[in-house]
């Protein structure tokens, strides 16, 4: 098998080598972080297309050091393991222990397939009886990698075909490697191309990381090659569609990221990613509707996912459903205690609502948790001013004051804490400053003074 | 009524995601108008070599502030951040 070649010229003309970048930056996140487990894991995976499988051991074996259930970087380890003939046909995998979720059962499964595949293909016998208990299209990638790898130029074309027959996603990324039509012409391409992949879908994720890289670099091309060799090697035409629209969105497509994240929830509609990523473009676009539909559709799949209840509720706040957001919010916060987000806006809903108490309290645990901001000490200055607290809003609003001095609002509302007192210059003071602070402040949805604010008395 | 706040979500999740930002690593809010960034601001590997430095990260952190404010019916923006060396990673 060849060396994979990925020193690229970007679009300034530098020279861009997406491996080396990856281990470099993998290499300085593990000088930070040792104690990170799938760090370990990646930079074996990455030893591991390098065909480097005493370093891909040292770094599988760290991570299964870390965090011994880690069954990834148990699978790479035995491919480490099985390519250093060091593991025979009949060395089956353990099981694993404790419980999983489907689809890290499912993903193991694969795994444990693929792994057997090896070992039959390092005893020098034919895998492809094994690969029979794969799905499709997975079968037909491995089958035509592993004809590749082993068999004569008719079977590798056969094999080619079939793989394109696969999945139409399939076979449009082997037209665009100008694979097609698959005839012994190309097989040489096909073994070169399909040579240099790292043929386990534990890569899928280490070739997503590599275009990342590229796209990062602006090199799109590259990135969208990485991301079709992430799919080769485990193909899930939903995250290859989310890939993309990553892409797309990276560089301001909006329309297209919209089509691309369409077309993963089309092809998976259990991809959770997929659909809050959709819900977040509709959102973008104004298409509140659409976005509550998809948040609603994640929450449904992952109703463990804060993330996914504190947006929804936004979305249940944007639509007027107050009591439907409130629900979310402490669903959020069910999940997650510390998610201050959630529990900001939360507060500010039921202070919005005249639940000012609700609300003051919620703030307070903000308090508690070592986060305070000038925007939220005058909202907790301006529930306790509508309680008729003037000197609890006071303190909230001098504090304000003193995290942000030329924060308008903050001025405008002690000038009403200090009317409430009766102390009518203090509170003309206040709005004077808070009319100049206004005027230096970008943004213009702020508050017009109360009538009687120029009066001299 | 202004920009409701899931739009500014959406748009301020478009606006780090431009700037190839790990959103995975941030608690991102949006309040009244007001933004919240809370967490680690890290970004996806590759770029140019400098990208790592600290004065790259903290132009970085004013160049999304900068850009966070200027989207429409934003009020303010407050970063809670820590750049991505010195927050501590989550294992495995």
């Amino acid at each position: 098998m060849s060396k994979p070649e990925t020193r690229i010229r970007g679009p300034q003309g530098q020279h861009v080598d997406g491996l080396r970048q990856a281990r470099e930056t993998l290499e300085q996140q593990l000088q930070r972080n040792p104690e990170y487990a799938d760090l370990h894991q990646r930079l074996g995976l990455l030893h591991l297309a390098a065909k480097d499988t005493e370093r891909a051991t040292e770094s599988f074996s760290e991570a299964l050091g870390i965090h011994p259930g880690y069954r990834a970087a148990y699978y790479g380890l035995r491919l480490a393991q099985i390519w250093e003939g060091r593991l025979d046909a009949a060395a089956e995998p353990s099981a694993p222990a404790g419980e999983a979720s489907p689809s890290a059962r499912a993903a193991e499964e694969l795994w444990a397939v693929i792994d057997a595949a090896y070992r039959e293909h390092a005893a020098d016998r034919d895998p492809v009886p094994v690969l029979g208990q794969l799905p499709e299209p997975v079968r037909q990638h491995y089958r035509a990698a592993f004809a590749l790898a082993r068999g004569t130029a008719q079977d590798a074309a056969a094999a080619l075909t079939a793989c394109s027959e696969a999945s139409a996603t399939s076979a449009e990324l082997l037209r665009a490697w100008k694979l097609l039509p698959a005839d012994a012409s190309r097989v040489e391409a096909a073994q070169a191309l399909f040579g240099q992949l790292l043929w386990t879908p534990l890569a899928s994720e280490l070739y997503s990381f590599l275009g990342r890289i590229y796209a990062r670099n602006g090199m799109r091309a590259e990135a969208l090659d990485a991301f079709g060799r992430a799919y080769l090697v485990w193909p899930q035409a939903s995250a290859y569609a989310r890939h993309r629209a990553e892409i797309a969105i990276a560089f301001g497509e909006e329309g297209h990221a919209l089509k691309l994240l369409q077309a993963a929830v089309d092809a998976d509609p259990e991809d959770t990613q997929a659909r809050i990523a959709l819900g977040f473009e509709y959102a973008a676009q104004g298409f509140t509707t659409e976005a509550r539909d998809q948040f609603e559709a994640a929450a449904e799949r992952e109703p463990n996912y804060a993330d996914v209840r504190y947006n929804l509720a936004l979305l249940y706040v944007a639509a007027g459903r107050d009591t439907a957001a409130l629900e979310q919010f402490r669903a959020a916060l069910g999940i997650n205690p510390t998610y201050l987000p959630a529990r900001h806006s939360m507060a500010s809903l039921l202070c919005r609502l005249g639940r000012h108490e609700e609300g003051l309290r919620e703030y307070e645990r903000i308090l508690r948790l070592g986060f305070q901001s000038a925007d939220m000490l005058v909202q907790m200055g301006k529930a306790a001013l509508d309680l008729g607290r003037s000197d609890e809003a006071l303190q909230y609003l001098e504090r304000a004051g003193f995290l942000n001095p030329d924060y308008p609002l903050g001025h405008y509302y002690l000038g009403r804490v200090y009317q409430a007192k009766g102390w009518k210059r203090k509170a003309q003071s206040a709005w004077r400053s808070y009319l100049t602070k206004a005027n230096r402040w970008e943004p213009q949805s702020l508050p017009t003074l109360p009538t009687d604010a120029e009066n001299g008395d | 009524m202004g920009t409701a706040d899931i739009a500014i979500q959406a748009r301020v999740r478009q606006a780090l995601a431009r700037r190839w930002v790990r959103i995975d690593q941030l608690e991102i809010g949006v309040t009244e108008g007001v933004v919240l960034l809370r967490g680690c601001l890290d970004v996806e590997p590759g770029g140019a070599p400098e990208g790592d430095a600290p004065p790259a990260r903290a132009r970085l952190a004013r160049r999304i502030e900068r850009e966070l404010r200027s989207l429409p019916g934003v009020l303010d923006v407050v970063m809670d951040i820590q750049h991505a060396p010195e927050c501590a990673r989550k294992g495995a």
